[in-house]
């Protein structure tokens, strides 16, 4: 697909215009979408393709998505089919690249690159390994970055299900990293939505063993 | 060596965060966007998008006839209440978390029925899988969902045109094939039909294990409220994007004439084995769908107290219940089997 010029300025005819709410819509989510894909494909151009397929589905069946509960929320389990249809087109394991473990921020400019290079696969592995939709609010929200309510919006879910779902989230990760010794702001999710990295003095609450999430389980 | 969980996910973020896009690059994927469209509406592109349109409706009819059936919310309480997962009670729950918009987990529940031998939930699979146009998935599920059915080519694309029902859904509520079904709806108690190739389903016959498909009447026993607005349980807080609707609008009313491909298509147009696999006795669950839909009206059924009560609570119980070592994924599901019962 070519993206030199917009089609209306080549003259084919009869092309309708997308309608508004869905350009918005497109606009809103298309750059956190491609990031998503990349992460899969890594690398943009596929990614930019996976996320247009995906838009093209969405618009054929717009009025069906707006009529849903929630819209974001089909439109991304929509891309998270493509992208792993992509994935598997292409003979790539469907998961989030190793790559990633390359590219962090930790990385660059570690005084022991080895070492951190060698924690950093740890931390992806685990978070590979995690439920999906635990998996998803993680990346989002731990390794691309996005904000609390950044992230509920993407998924279509609601804030308290991202810090629901990131506290079951963490708890595993705790569990696959071995970590379960240590404190942290296991519970409070609302403190780390300032970006920093929570250390609240968690020491009431914590222990060995501590299941995270004990305090919501209904019998 | 030890150190805290969040010093570990502060690891995990990567040198590049989110992106942001230019004025050109987006104008630039809406136009390639569209002209996608148009590729595709030449017929050369993916599946005719009222047949995503339809499949969802099918499996929110199916989803709804099995919750709606008697004991259904009663074999899924006993689920939850922890005892020994049936088969039943998986599908139901499953159901209940696809009409809760969860179709993650709905997924799991089916393959866990299905995995015991459910016909129904392999065919909520399949209509499942279908919605995200996972073909090859839906094709294993179908085959699942029917062993003595091979999908066949050809058979199920007149049907779109055959019946009222996609008739129905092209707003042409006086084609002539409609007579049938509106005969149909008068006698609503059975469906067993006098058409040929209608599923008569009194014979209980129809691999779906029991009772997946409940007869018309008691199935929908769960009374009728006015309500009518169970597809959005909540007046959800209008995104942002929604306000832009209305605004230079593509002609063509309610904007489906403009997306939809020409009338006739077909629901399963694509791919070609899992049009409408027949059984030998003719009978074809995609027509029961439709015929079942046309019977519970525009809107799907409201849910009674008890069960809006129900589908609130599910999805919020579920949760947890995700978190119960329960042998998952489905990679692994097989081999703790055979751990087990080595």
């Amino acid at each position: 697909m070519t993206e030199s010029s917009p089609l209306r300025h080549t003259g084919v005819a009869n092309l309708p215009p997308l309608p508004a709410d869905f350009r918005a819509f497109h606009q809103l989510y298309r750059p956190a979408y491609v990031r998503w894909a990349e992460l899969y494909l890594g690398g943009r151009p596929e990614a930019e393709e996976v996320v247009d397929h995906t838009f093209e589905q969405l618009a054929a069946e717009w009025q069906e998505v707006l009529s849903l509960d929630s819209p974001a929320g089909h439109a991304w389990a929509t891309l998270k089919h493509r992208t792993l249809e992509a994935t598997r087109a292409r003979g790539l394991r469907p998961v989030v690249m190793d790559n990633a473990a390359f590219e962090t921020q930790a990385l660059h400019g570690a005084a022991d690159p080895v070492g951190e290079l060698e924690e950093s696969l740890r931390i992806h592995q685990a978070i590979r390994e995690l439920p999906e939709r635990q998996h998803d609010v993680i990346v989002l929200r731990y390794c691309i970055g996005y904000s609390t309510a950044e992230t509920a919006d993407i998924l279509g879910i609601s804030v308290p299900g991202v810090r629901s779902t990131a506290r079951y989230a963490r708890h595993r990760l705790k569990e696959a990293l071995g970590l379960t010794l240590c404190e942290g702001a296991e519970d409070d999710e609302e403190a780390l939505d300032g970006g920093d990295g929570g250390g609240a003095a968690g020491g009431a609450r914590g222990g060995v063993g501590r299941r995270d999430g004990d305090d919501a389980v209904q019998p | 060596m030890p150190y805290s969980l969040d010093e570990a996910l502060a690891r995990a973020l990567l040198s590049r965060g989110p992106r942001r896009y230019t004025r050109a690059e987006l104008e630039a994927a809406e136009a390639r966007i569209a002209a996608r469209i148009a590729v595709g509406r030449a017929g050369r592109g993916p599946r005719a998008p009222e047949a995503f349109a339809q499949v969802s409706r099918y499996l929110t009819t199916l989803c709804w006839t099995v919750v709606g059936q008697r004991g259904a919310l009663v074999h899924m309480s006993a689920l939850l209440g922890g005892r020994i997962p049936e088969p039943d009670g998986a599908r139901v729950l499953g159901c209940v978390l696809q009409l809760a918009g969860r179709g993650d987990g709905a997924r799991f529940w089916w393959q866990f029925a299905a995995g015991a031998g459910d016909g129904a939930s392999a065919y909520c699979l399949y209509l499942h899988h279908m919605t995200l146009g996972e073909a090859h998935e839906a094709e294993l599920w179908h085959r699942q969902a029917g062993p003595a059915r091979h999908p066949r080519h050809g058979h199920g694309h007149d049907h779109g045109d055959g019946h009222g029902l996609a008739a129905r859904e092209r707003e042409d509520v006086g084609h002539p094939q409609d007579r049938g079904t509106v005969r149909l709806a008068q006698d609503h108690g059975d469906i067993r039909l006098a058409q040929d190739h209608v599923h008569g389903h009194g014979d209980g016959d129809c691999g779906y294990g029991h009772c997946a498909l409940g007869h018309g009447g008691e199935g929908r026993g769960l009374g009728r409220e006015e309500d009518g607005s169970h597809r959005r349980r909540a007046a959800p807080e209008e995104a942002p994007w929604r306000r832009a609707a209305g605004e230079g609008d593509a002609p063509g009313g309610p904007g489906r004439a403009v997306w939809l491909p020409a009338a006739g298509t077909a629901a399963f147009d694509d791919p070609p084995d899992d049009a409408g696999p027949e059984d030998a006795d003719g009978s074809d669950p995609a027509l029961v769908l439709r015929v079942l839909a046309l019977l519970q009206g525009e809107g799907y059924p409201p849910p009674s107290g008890v069960a809006a009560a129900i589908l609130t609570y599910v999805p919020e119980a579920v949760q947890f219940v995700d978190e119960v070592e329960l042998p998952l994924p489905a990679d692994d599901f097989a081999e703790r089997i055979a751990e087990l019962t080595a």
